[in-house]
């Protein structure tokens, strides 16, 4: 096997690898939602599009160093989700993986990473994973604005800082949740999983209530969102599912809608 | 002194070529206390105040970036970050008037015509962003006077010329750009407010995809087009939504119908009969949230086409509805710092290659479902939905012909 150097891309698999990383506030349903994204960013590293296949696509160090090194349009986010979700199985080359992360986020402009935001948070966060949570916490609450005001992917920020054990993105949360824009009010029930640890503590003036603020979305005017909400509901575990969906599949108006609650309810029932 | 005057064309181009030999860098602790904070970091570009700042040895760019952003005036910003920009150059504490001050990096300017003096009014060209505060920048010089501090602005108007004024305490440079290398209107920078946004559709099936099929979202930008109004840059576009999709058999025979040749009562290697085998392969299984036929021999090509097609004409009317959304509310607002013509197109397309990327980036997390499986993602629910009664109808009559044959096959010669 030819030597490596710290220059040459090292290019062995980089095995999946989704753990708590001694972060307490990684609850299970996060974990397993990041079981079921990794294939799929796999997949977009690869460059494939949307589809099933037989296995998901292979990830090796070459495939992430390259995206990092071109910054590629649709490859870099995944490559900085995979880095720190994935173990390329020895010190070297995980040094290698860190180095990318770092790097990376310290080229870009903390109160502006223009249109790499959402690398620059997953980067953040796979950073975290791979044992600097403190330098992590510093590069994600730069993208979390004073006055909350929820721009772009603040709310993912909030999201990975609530895993880092710091709850203080739930304003923002909030604020995405009563957005204009459908798109960032479904992003934002996405990820009020996070908050879930913190039920009940407040959080610069306002308690945290996941619970709540979910079943405020079942009523949201448009259904891009509410097709997602009885997921989420299940997903947290939240006391009446039943009582809570069965309206919803019998008079919601969207069929869609409809269809996701009586599927939750027929899971739920199942189980 | 030569502060506050309006300068020539020629001066002004020395003073480009000043700032480019500097690297394009313009001194931080130059800019004037009175200059509003976006307004500083808008000209000068946050890369440079970040850089700047950090390069100061106690310097703590987020923070004092962080006040900046929370509207302070650069002159509440500045006191924070003065004196860690002047202990970080070595400098002296800045002596108002003082002819030390001035830097050999930024050339000064010669007064040229003088006019009258303005503390903050109106902007002279077609509307200005209510950042933009250049002319109060100079008023509120300490060695500017008021008067010589608005010829270059006022100048400017009567040339139609536009005016950038980068100071601190007695320093200032003017500088002065024909309205010819600007944006038109006149503007030093505009905020982008998104106008009419067309679109166009292809979704060709030609792409070359892993087995059964997978289609792509690829949306690019085009047409653009801008006009400038009261501060504002206007922007008209199309998004032009490809999404190309392709199937593949994977090694899997085609049944295009119930009757098709394939379909016979001869045994298949699976043990079954062959008309049962397919139609055990196009009956769709509840698998998650999806009904998915198992495809283990055999395929449908025409419906696996009419899955595919359905996820582009989902995003499709996806990239017309919130995908728009997402675009616009990525490029409402962004500043854009006027120069020549090529070098605005070349701001714009960027803003717009941003603003279609977060397009992409929003529909793969609309799609992901947000972490589930396969099976359970709404885009994959819908789309195996779209086809289901297909699936089972085309079964249904491998079926009926399976058992015609084997009854044919059952009768006496």
């Amino acid at each position: 096997m030819a030597p490596e150097s710290d220059g040459e891309p090292i290019d062995r698999p980089c095995k999946v690898q989704i753990t708590g990383s001694g972060l307490l506030h990684r609850t299970d349903a996060l974990l397993e939602r990041e079981r079921n994204l990794y294939p799929l960013m796999a997949d977009r590293l690869a460059g494939r599009g949307k589809g099933e296949f037989a296995e998901p696509a292979a990830v090796t160090m070459g495939m992430i160093e390259e995206a990092f090194t071109a910054r590629s349009d649709f490859g870099l986010r995944a490559a900085a989700f995979l880095a720190g979700r994935c173990d390329p199985g020895d010190a070297k080359a995980r040094e290698k993986l860190t180095k990318l992360l770092r790097d990376f986020i310290t080229s870009l402009e903390p109160h502006d990473r223009g249109p790499l935001e959402v690398e620059y948070i997953e980067a953040a966060m796979s950073l975290a994973l791979r044992g600097d949570p403190e330098a992590a916490r510093a590069a994600l609450a730069a993208v979390i604005p004073e006055d909350h005001s929820g721009s772009g992917y603040a709310y993912l920020a909030a999201f990975y800082l609530a895993q880092l054990g710091d709850a203080s993105g739930y304003p923002v949360v909030l604020r995405a949740l009563h957005s204009e824009n459908e798109h960032t009010r479904l992003m934002a029930v996405r990820h009020l999983l996070a908050f879930q640890p913190y039920n009940g503590q407040e959080v610069k003036g306002r308690v945290v209530d996941t619970r709540r603020e979910l079943i405020a979305r079942l009523s949201d005017h448009e259904p891009y969102v509410r097709v997602e909400v009885p997921y989420y509901l299940s997903e947290a575990g939240v006391t009446g599912l039943v009582e809570l969906l069965e309206p919803l599949v019998l008079s919601d108006p969207d069929e869609g809608v409809r269809e996701a609650a009586a599927e939750v309810l027929r899971r739920h029932r199942v189980s | 002194m030569l502060v506050g005057g309006p300068v020539s064309k020629r001066r002004a181009t020395e003073f480009d070529r000043a700032l480019k030999k500097n690297g394009g860098r313009v001194p931080l602790q130059r800019v004037s206390p009175g200059a509003s904070a976006p307004s500083v970091i808008s000209m000068l570009g946050n890369a440079e105040v970040q850089r700047q700042l950090r390069e100061a040895p106690n310097g703590e760019p987020s923070f004092i970036l962080g006040r900046a952003r929370r509207g302070q005036s650069w002159g509440a910003v500045a006191r924070v970050a003065a004196p860690l920009l002047r202990e970080s150059a070595g400098e002296e504490e800045p002596v108002a008037g003082s002819e030390q001050e001035m830097s050999g990096e930024v050339p000064a300017m010669e007064p040229e015509e003088t006019g009258p003096s303005m503390e903050k009014g109106p902007c002279d060209c077609n509307g200005c962003s209510p950042d933009q505060d250049l002319p109060v920048a100079m008023a509120t010089s300490e060695a500017a006077e008021p008067e010589e501090s608005m010829s270059a602005a006022a100048a400017g108007k009567q040339r139609g010329s536009r005016s950038f004024s980068l100071e601190v305490g007695s320093l200032s440079v003017n500088y002065t750009r024909d309205k010819r290398n600007s944006v038109p209107g006149g503007h030093s920078h505009d905020a982008v407010e998104v106008g009419a946004v067309a679109h166009t559709f292809t979704n060709p099936g030609t792409a070359a995809v892993s087995p059964f099929g997978s289609e792509s979202f690829l949306p690019v930008h085009s047409g653009a087009k801008y006009t400038t109004d009261k501060g504002k840059l206007k922007l008209d576009f199309t998004i032009d939504i490809n999404a190309p999709w392709g199937v593949a058999a994977g090694g899997n025979t085609h049944v295009a119908s119930g009757t098709d040749p394939v379909v016979t009562a001869e045994d298949h290697a699976s043990g079954e009969k062959v008309y049962k085998q397919i139609a055990k392969d196009l009956t769709p299984v509840k698998t998650g949230g999806s009904m998915v036929p198992p495809r283990d021999f055999y395929w449908a090509k025409d419906l696996t086409e009419q899955h595919e097609t359905f996820h582009s004409t989902e995003d499709e009317k996806w990239a017309k509805g919130a995908g728009t959304k997402v675009t616009k509310d990525y490029l409402n607002g962004k500043d854009v710092i006027g120069g020549t013509p090529a070098e605005l197109k070349n701001k714009l397309d960027q803003l717009l290659t941003g603003g279609i990327k977060a397009m992409k980036d929003a529909n793969s997390d609309w799609y992901s479902g947000g972490g589930k499986l396969y099976n359970d993602r709404p885009g994959e629910i819908a789309a195996s939905a779209h086809v289901e009664d297909d699936y089972k109808a085309r079964a249904e009559a491998v079926t009926k012909q399976g058992a015609k044959l084997e009854a044919a096959k059952a009768a006496p010669p």
